[in-house]
């Protein structure tokens, strides 16, 4: 085993234990989007009461998510696109790339709008107002929309689609049958996945 | 003493097996191939490689395997030779075993055998249907470990052109072309093993592949080497017609039960599925019922022939028949034929599994190749150890597999030739070692002058080559030479038209100097080496059609209907030995036999006398003298061929 | 479409580091063509569709039943043998080029050693103590064998590795084909005896992590090789060993 081996792996794992995980619970979170301003904001800032939140954030959400995106453009880039073999899974595969790096794109917009600017105007805290607020403008609410709609398909077939690839890396999956097992799983919890971001969404839209 | 080390050329089979032998024994090899060698013709191989194991309780034994392989070649094969080869099947196919190749296996995990022609035993062991590739694949791995170890030296896309002799004519190296950058250079070498395979293509289209010019083994003779049997040309029964390529169908679908057919009304033009079995004429099992559908190759080629031909029963006319392998499950044709199946489905569209086969006859092995020579023990088995095993006429050069001469004798059965290859590869590397061994001094020690020298003749011969600019495409050439052969000197010859090639060979001979060297760059050019080859192509036609000419008999794949003698219908082949002995003792009366079979037995033994030898080629730098050399047949007595 | 004649376009290339161009050749069309005996009548008769005597097409092939892996090329856009493209189910016109992820050596001509190269890399091959009379080898069951026997079908043609888009021609990738022999070598009897040894050239650079699942080579393996399940299986074989030498430092 040498550091290719471990980076490519460690890439596979962060993907898929503290990134996926931490996105399942993320959008589990969202739901409280139904039940109001105060009950969502109660939600989710509870998680910060706790002093170790925010080393917990960065040790097992930013890092990886950072390593895992970081790797994943540099190895998105450097594919040779072969336009001429129109294959399901070579399609899955493009996607995979391209929703990687839109999300990575969505990630920071979306920090940028939940993180950063509620603490340079002081506000920080009124998460469920920010995000309705942001929905409700008249001149740039759709730009926010589409935005948020995006990133939570990227995000969920980028995780979906790479619970195949993570089973074909780690040898989960062997034959082609268990490989159309994991793919049906795989689709399962991407419509769950989409069908509760949108869900969530529905409450402020 | 400087570093010794032996040049194998050709890296198929033989060429491998004889590579990882001398390896083995710690003496270096420099490799050289046309193709990177997992490229070789040997792929194409398919049904099996022989070895009397006796799986199937059946009382096989090497010796029954003998007698039919001897039996097949018409009593013309060297006999300790042959003996020794299959007294050594069984080893062989347990060193492939163990090798990894993925021989077929039954239900108890123990080696799956099929039968093949010209045995009543199951005697073949297989991989799927495309043995050949798995062999090959598996002496290329040997190989390629001792290449990583250092021992092998592998140089792909080079061709052999000639052998560098010393003043004594004794073989210390050879001139081999860089087929990239078109450098010629000479590499020393103590020993060279010329394992080149066939001439296939100087018939055009055949079932070999496309280097199978026999461009190295005519250049051995042109340089003074004995050739030996060339007019026995194989025509395998079965192959699949195609514009570039007659594809091969395995003698293993007729092992596995394939039943040959045609429709007994001539021109039947209805689908064959809808002719009914009393309409069909199985003329293979109906003529030979104890062989059937598995007689040699010689024997059911020219059956075909007689149908198509004679009968004129071919499919729609034409020179094709059927051949049927629908009453079997899908499921068994896969696992056991899968191969060829898929092969014959994609190359013609049709489902073979569903729909009986078209196949014709069509040109697949040469019996003859360079004379090599051998050294036997009292009890008729070879002496390994020998220097003089496989030995050329040229002190030094070895020649293994396809291109030597000595084990198929008239008539190659099917599956033996993996085993030969492999056989001859194996069997020489220690008498190569001992050779080099005992060499007073190696061929690094000789002066530089004699590489440069021999190095300058090509580098000239290929200079005037590109220079050539005449009106002739050698391409087109080729396809004439080959049509010309394909039409006069195939399944049934003809003293007439026999001679007549000679004389229209002698004519493209002289066509080829006025060949057009149609590209004269020099990155990865193949025409001037096609020319080249062109030209051994046009020598070995001229060895394959005299040798054809003067060879006035029938015998195995070599049919002349001028000089059959035909044999009575209730002759039994054990009579002959009792004749002679009879003959011998003096006993011999006008009653002893039936007057039908006294008399077939006496014009049999006296052509026998005439013509069971070795046709033996040498370059009077013109063309061929031929002369007769005796066949070592002391251990099984010649006696007629008989399968019905 | 007119029968009549059969129009390529190719790509040709002198050498190896001159330009490449399109050149056109129209041939009268005859019935049962393939890619290869078109090419050999235009080795008969080499004249481009401006009427010009050109060089003939350089290309390589041997068997012509796809058995050897030769004569590998792109035709039409897609990685495939030449021998077995037939013309009459081919869109015209047919364009040849050289496989895109190997130097070019001329026109169609690569040069495909990186893939023998990757065969040393994984050590496919069984290690044997000799080659003299040792007596039979293992037993092996029918189902093995079945497995065994599809794998070893592999010709080292270069459809995976062309159409994968993780093998270029700047890095150093084994290639589904290397990886699929070492699952061969790794489940023989013998072969086994260094199965560490080919994972830990799989867990090197440009190994079997280098696999980025488009799964192209497994659809255009000429013959079927199950390549996916190859990779998934030494995937595991070398998440083990990853694990065990994890917890041994």
């Amino acid at each position: 085993m040498n550091s290719h081996f471990f980076a490519r792996r460690l890439h596979s794992l962060t993907g898929m234990v503290p990134v996926g995980i931490f996105l399942v619970y993320h959008l589990y979170l969202q739901l409280y989007l139904h039940q109001g301003a105060e009950k969502y904001n109660e939600q989710t800032n509870s998680f910060y009461d706790s002093p170790l939140a925010i080393w917990l954030l960065i040790i097992f959400v930013y890092i990886p998510l950072f390593y895992h995106s970081i790797l994943g453009a540099k190895l998105s880039i450097e594919a040779t696109p072969q336009p001429s073999y129109h294959y399901f899974a070579h399609l899955l595969y493009w996607l995979q790339r391209i929703s990687g790096i839109g999300v990575l794109l969505f990630i920071f917009a979306h920090l940028y709008n939940t993180q950063v600017m509620p603490l340079m105007t002081d506000t920080y805290g009124q998460h469920f107002e920010h995000l309705a607020e942001g929905f409700a403008s008249t001149e740039t609410g759709w730009l926010t929309k589409s935005v948020y709609l995006l990133g939570i398909l990227g995000a969920t077939f980028h995780f979906a689609n790479g619970i195949n690839t993570f089973c074909m890396t780690w040898g989960l999956a062997l034959t082609p049958r268990a490989q159309l097992r994991v793919r049906v799983l795989s689709i399962i919890v991407f419509v769950l996945l989409t069908a509760a971001g949108l869900y969530s969404l529905s409450a402020i839209w | 003493m400087a570093k010794q080390r032996t040049i194998v050329v050709g890296g198929g089979l033989a060429g491998l097996a004889a590579t990882m032998k001398i390896a083995e024994q710690g003496m270096s090899v420099l490799l050289v191939s046309f193709l990177p060698v997992k490229r070789s013709h040997s792929v194409c191989a398919q049904g099996g490689i022989n070895g009397a194991v006796n799986i199937k309780g059946e009382g096989d034994s090497p010796e029954i395997h003998f007698y039919d392989t001897v039996k097949g070649g018409d009593f013309l094969g060297h006999q300790p030779l042959c003996k020794d080869m299959c007294y050594h099947a069984p080893f062989i196919i347990y060193l492939l075993d163990r090798m990894g190749v993925p021989f077929n296996r039954t239900s108890e995990g123990n080696l799956d055998f099929r039968r093949f022609g010209g045995t009543l035993h199951h005697r073949t062991a297989f991989s799927g249907a495309t043995t050949g590739q798995q062999l090959l694949y598996a002496l290329d791995e040997q190989v390629r470990r001792y290449e990583v170890e250092g021992l092998v030296e592998k140089i792909e896309w080079h061709e052999y052109l000639g052998a560098v002799q010393d003043a004594d004519g004794k073989c210390v190296g050879a001139v081999i072309q860089n087929l990239r950058t078109g450098d010629i250079r000479a590499e020393r070498g103590d020993a060279v093993v010329l394992a080149t395979g066939g001439p296939g293509v100087v018939y055009g289209r055949s079932t070999n592949s496309v280097v199978c010019t026999g461009t190295a083994t005519t250049s051995a003779y042109l340089q003074g080497a004995k050739y030996g049997n060339g007019e026995f040309i194989q025509i395998h029964p079965t192959a699949v017609p195609g514009r570039d390529k007659l594809r091969l169908m395995s003698e293993s679908a007729r092992g596995e039960g394939g039943r040959v057919w045609v429709p007994r009304k001539a021109n039947d033009q209805r689908n064959p599925k809808e002719i009914l079995a009393e309409e069909r004429l199985y003329f293979l099992e109906e003529k030979y019922p104890r062989f059937g559908n598995l007689v040699p190759r010689d024997v059911g080629a020219r059956e075909i022939y007689d149908i198509c031909v004679n009968q004129g029963l071919g499919i729609h006319g034409d020179m094709k028949v059927y051949l049927d392998l629908t009453h079997h499950s899908r499921e068994f044709l896969d696992r056991r034929l899968g191969g060829i199946l898929e092969i014959y489905e994609k190359f013609t569209g049709v489902d073979p599994r569903e729909e009986p086969m078209e196949i014709f006859p069509a040109v697949h092995y040469s019996m003859g190749g360079i004379w090599t020579d051998y050294t036997r023990t009292a009890d008729g088995f070879i002496d390994h150890q020998s220097p003089r095993n496989q030995m050329t006429s040229m002190e030094g050069l070895y020649a293994a597999g396809e291109a030597d001469y000595q084990y198929h004798g008239a008539n190659r059965l099917g599956a033996n030739s993996l085993l030969s290859c492999i056989y001859t590869g194996l069997m020489m590397g220690p008498g190569i070692v001992n050779y080099i061994k005992n060499q007073k001094e190696s061929a690094d020690d000789l002066p530089s002058s004699l590489f440069d020298q021999a190095q300058q003749q090509w580098q000239e011969k290929f200079n005037n080559i590109k220079k050539m600019n005449g009106t002739e495409n050698p391409y087109k050439l080729h396809a004439e030479l080959s049509e010309t052969m394909m039409s006069n000197v195939l399944i049934v010859r003809d003293n007439a038209r026999l001679a007549a090639t000679v004389a229209k060979i002698d004519e493209y001979d002289e066509r080829w100097k006025e060949v057009e060297c149609v590209d004269t760059s020099d990155w990865t050019n193949p025409v001037p080496s096609f020319v080249n080859q062109l030209y051994n192509m046009i020598q070995l036609s001229k060895v394959i059609a005299k040798g054809a000419l003067l060879r006035d008999e029938f015998r195995g794949a070599h049919y002349k209907p001028e000089f059959e003698i035909n044999q009575p219908s209730d002759f039994k082949p054990e009579s002959f030995p009792e004749y002679t002995k009879l003959k011998a003792e003096g006993g011999l009366k006008e009653n002893s036999f039936k007057p039908d079979h006294l008399k077939y037995m006496r014009l049999y033994e006296e052509s026998n006398e005439k013509w069971l030898k070795s046709s033996i080629a040498t370059f009077n730098g013109k063309g061929p003298d031929i002369n007769y050399e005796a066949v070592d047949t002391s251990l099984i007595q010649p006696r007629p061929r008989k399968y019905d | 479409m007119s029968k009549k004649t059969i129009t390529f376009k190719i790509l040709r290339q002198d050498g190896p580091n001159q330009q490449s161009y399109w050149e056109t050749f129209v041939i009268p069309y005859l019935p049962n063509s393939n890619v290869i005996s078109c090419l050999m009548d235009i080795q008969k008769n080499p004249i481009n569709s401006e009427g010009k005597k050109v060089r003939p097409v350089v290309w390589e092939c041997n068997c012509l039943e796809e058995v050897c892996g030769t004569c590998t090329m792109v035709i039409n856009g897609k990685t495939r043998q030449s021998c077995s493209a037939l013309i009459d189910k081919l869109m015209q016109p047919i364009t040849l080029q050289p496989l895109s992820k190997f130097p070019v050596v001329r026109d169609l001509a690569v040069d495909r050693s990186r893939m023998f190269e990757a065969l040393k890399r994984v050590k496919a091959w069984v290690p044997m103590d000799g080659y003299h009379d040792l007596g039979p080898g293992d037993k092996i069951l029918p189902d093995h064998q079945g497995v065994a026997y599809k794998l070893s079908e592999c010709m080292t043609c270069g459809c995976c590795v062309e159409a994968c888009p993780q093998y270029s021609r700047d890095n150093d990738f084994l290639g589904a084909a290397a990886i699929s022999q070492a699952r061969l070598f790794n489940m023989h009897p013998t072969g086994k005896l260094i199965a560490n040894e080919r994972l830990d050239s799989l867990m090197d650079d440009g190994g079997i992590a280098a696999c980025g699942n488009a799964q192209n080579c497994v659809e255009v393996c000429p013959k079927s090789i199950p390549l996916t399940e190859s990779i998934a299986e030494m995937g595991r074989q070398s998440s083990k060993r990853f694990w065990k030498t994890l917890f041994q430092i």
